[in-house]
């Protein structure tokens, strides 16, 4: 989507951290924006931190679990700005624990909304933004933890990977459509998900996730006291959303440092795999699932 | 796990397709073997198939979407043979389909028997596995399509790279309780897994893939006849085993080291051309840690 100057984006999660990182991109773009959040306090200071101006940002209070109220919302941004172009699935909950100490409340609280938060507003715009055949594009947020995934990070990273499997192949279903697939996969950024653990509801108290209470980290070498200062600034991710949806790229990746850690991810499992078969005489080599196989990697890589 | 013999493995898909093969090599090695399937019908025909062994085998019917059926298949499995060493979760449904069709029912049958299931057998049997400590393992199956998504596989991709994920963590949380964990990503074999209408329960009954009675019988026609020249699922359950015996993470049965790399460059290209910040990977990597030491229990 190379012009992006008056089309309407709708954001998830988008009151605070990379959400709102990405709706400043947005409106410095000339974007409408539609920031949808849980908090009504943070949706108020955020419209205000915008740029106070209504005719640019709208804010709607959402709970992306909650499917009649994804399919209201999308109605009142239609009602308001039109339409929307670019779907931002980007809510997610950083409550985070060993998956043996997981309990069914915490794996349905943590997928419900980091998955099926994300599987809800597809579901519910998607098939609005094909209705009216502009040019769009739609950019979940992932994690590096969704690519190769830290093991406390247990339900989270599950819930991130399967973000990425879901993008990769819309990415492949959407091709040659004017709507373009990417999926957002950060590194440490500042943000306050730590905060959304606060946010859990009645209905899923019973949590495995009783750990001893967490001590702060110490800064590392050569860093402030401050170790969140180190962080990326979600207006450098939001501004790296903006150029990966410009581009088309399928993954937009903002942290320059995972290089070794892709590598070793992928090196185990391509040790993993049996060896070549063996050419029968005369014959090809079997290739299981071949010819007919498309994938979305080869047009990864957008362009400027 | 070293030796299986004697062992006790739980199965769930496992009166078809890979369940059964790997129910049939398990029997071969010594194990005692809970196969449990959502379909009575073959249940039957398994269990008369496996007639031989008839001491060593136990059915159950289990929907493993229902959490408390679940509890309960682990509970009778220990009440039947006394312990239970390997848990299987490898009940999946192969419905092909696109996300940009896909109905909230769609989207809600696969993941709850393709994903969250696989979180109900490790809920319901971790406990088991744990209390007896003579070693233990879990093996899930995935798909290459956890790995890399290829056509009109999109709702049931996302299912499986959930899997991949889930046990490439758990193998981590329980490296130093001596229980294994494995991940299986097959591509084609002859199975069943084509097989599904009939399975769909009343409560997903909407779907958005309007196709009608004639090209679904196509698509089955054409999966069926691309899976009868895939790899026999004994010989399926066999690297199971190996894996199981050799504590693989990856369990692979076909090499298709191509579309991995393919992806991998991807990744790769996509990072950001900058100089790595190294300050913030020191304490990425100290923040982690952290972490891990904060979530010790006291």
């Amino acid at each position: 989507m190379k012009d992006v100057t008056g089309k309407v984006a709708f954001i998830t999660g988008g009151a605070s951290g990379i959400g709102l990182g990405m709706a400043r991109a947005f409106v410095r773009a000339g974007m409408r924006v539609v920031i949808a959040d849980m908090s009504r306090r943070n949706l108020d200071q955020a419209v205000s931190d915008l740029s106070g101006d209504r005719t640019l940002v709208h804010a709607i209070s959402l709970d992306v679990t909650d499917r009649k109220a994804m399919a209201a919302a999308a109605d009142e941004a239609e009602r308001v700005f039109g339409k929307v172009h670019v779907l931002c699935p980007n809510a997610g909950l950083g409550d985070i624990g060993y998956l043996k100490d997981t309990t069914y409340d915490d794996w349905d609280w943590i997928m419900g909304v980091t998955f099926g938060g994300v599987v809800n507003a597809v579901t519910t715009f998607l098939p609005r933004m094909r209705a009216h055949g502009e040019a769009g594009h739609i950019v979940a947020t992932s994690s590096m933890g969704g690519i190769a995934p830290v093991n406390h990070g247990g339900v989270y990273c599950v819930a991130k990977n399967a973000v990425i499997g879901m993008m990769e192949a819309l990415r492949m279903e959407l091709a040659g459509s004017p709507i373009g697939v990417s999926v957002l996969c950060p590194g440490m950024t500042r943000t306050n998900i730590r905060a959304t653990v606060s946010l859990r509801p009645e209905k899923f108290r019973n949590t495995g996730y009783t750990y001893k209470p967490r001590v702060p980290p110490p800064a590392a070498p050569g860093t402030s006291a401050n170790p969140m200062q180190v962080a990326m600034d979600p207006d450098e991710v939001g501004e790296k959303v903006l150029r990966g949806i410009r581009r088309n790229d399928l993954y937009i990746l903002t942290h320059s440092e995972f290089g070794d850690i892709i590598r070793e991810h992928f090196e185990e499992i391509l040790r993993a795999m049996p060896p070549p078969a063996v050419p029968a005489a005369g014959g090809a080599a079997p290739q299981a699932g071949r010819p007919s196989m498309q994938t979305p990697y080869r047009t990864a890589l957008g362009s400027d | 796990m070293q030796d299986v013999a004697g062992k006790v493995a739980f199965i769930t898909g496992g009166a078809s397709g890979i369940g059964l093969g790997m129910a049939k090599v398990f029997l071969e090695a010594g194990m005692r073997v809970a196969i449990a399937d959502v379909r009575e019908d073959h249940l039957k025909t398994a269990t008369a198939e496996l007639r031989g062994k008839a001491d060593a085998v136990h059915a159950i019917q289990l929907d493993v979407v229902d959490r408390s059926a679940m509890e309960r298949a682990a509970a009778e499995v220990v009440r039947v043979f006394g312990k239970v060493h390997v848990l299987c979760n490898n009940a999946g449904i192969g419905v092909l389909g696109s996300i940009k069709d896909a109905s909230f029912d769609d989207w809600d049958w696969m993941v709850s028997v393709n994903l969250n299931a696989v979180f109900n057998g490790v809920h319901a049997f971790l406990p088991h596995l744990r209390a007896h400590g003579e070693g233990a393992h879990i093996v899930s199956t995935a798909s290459m399509g956890g790995l890399m998504v290829t056509n009109n596989a999109g709702v049931y991709s996302a299912c499986k790279f959930g899997v991949v994920t889930m046990m490439q963590c758990l193998r981590e949380d329980l490296a130093d309780e001596n229980i294994g964990v494995s991940v299986l990503c097959p591509a084609a074999v002859k199975t069943n897994i084509y097989q599904h209408d009939s399975m769909r329960p009343d409560r997903f009954a909407h779907s958005g893939y309007a196709t009608s009675a004639e090209d679904q019988a196509q698509s089955a026609a054409k999966i069926k006849g691309m899976l009868e020249r895939g790899m026999d699922p004994v010989e399926v359950g066999r690297k199971v085993l190996r894996g199981i015996l050799d504590n693989q993470l990856y369990i692979f049965t076909h090499r298709m080291d191509e579309v991995i790399r393919e992806r991998r460059d991807a990744l790769l290209a996509s990072l950001p051309n900058e100089p790595v910040d190294h300050a913030r990977l020191a304490m990425d990597m100290q923040l982690r840690a952290m972490m891990k030491e904060s979530l010790k229990r006291d």
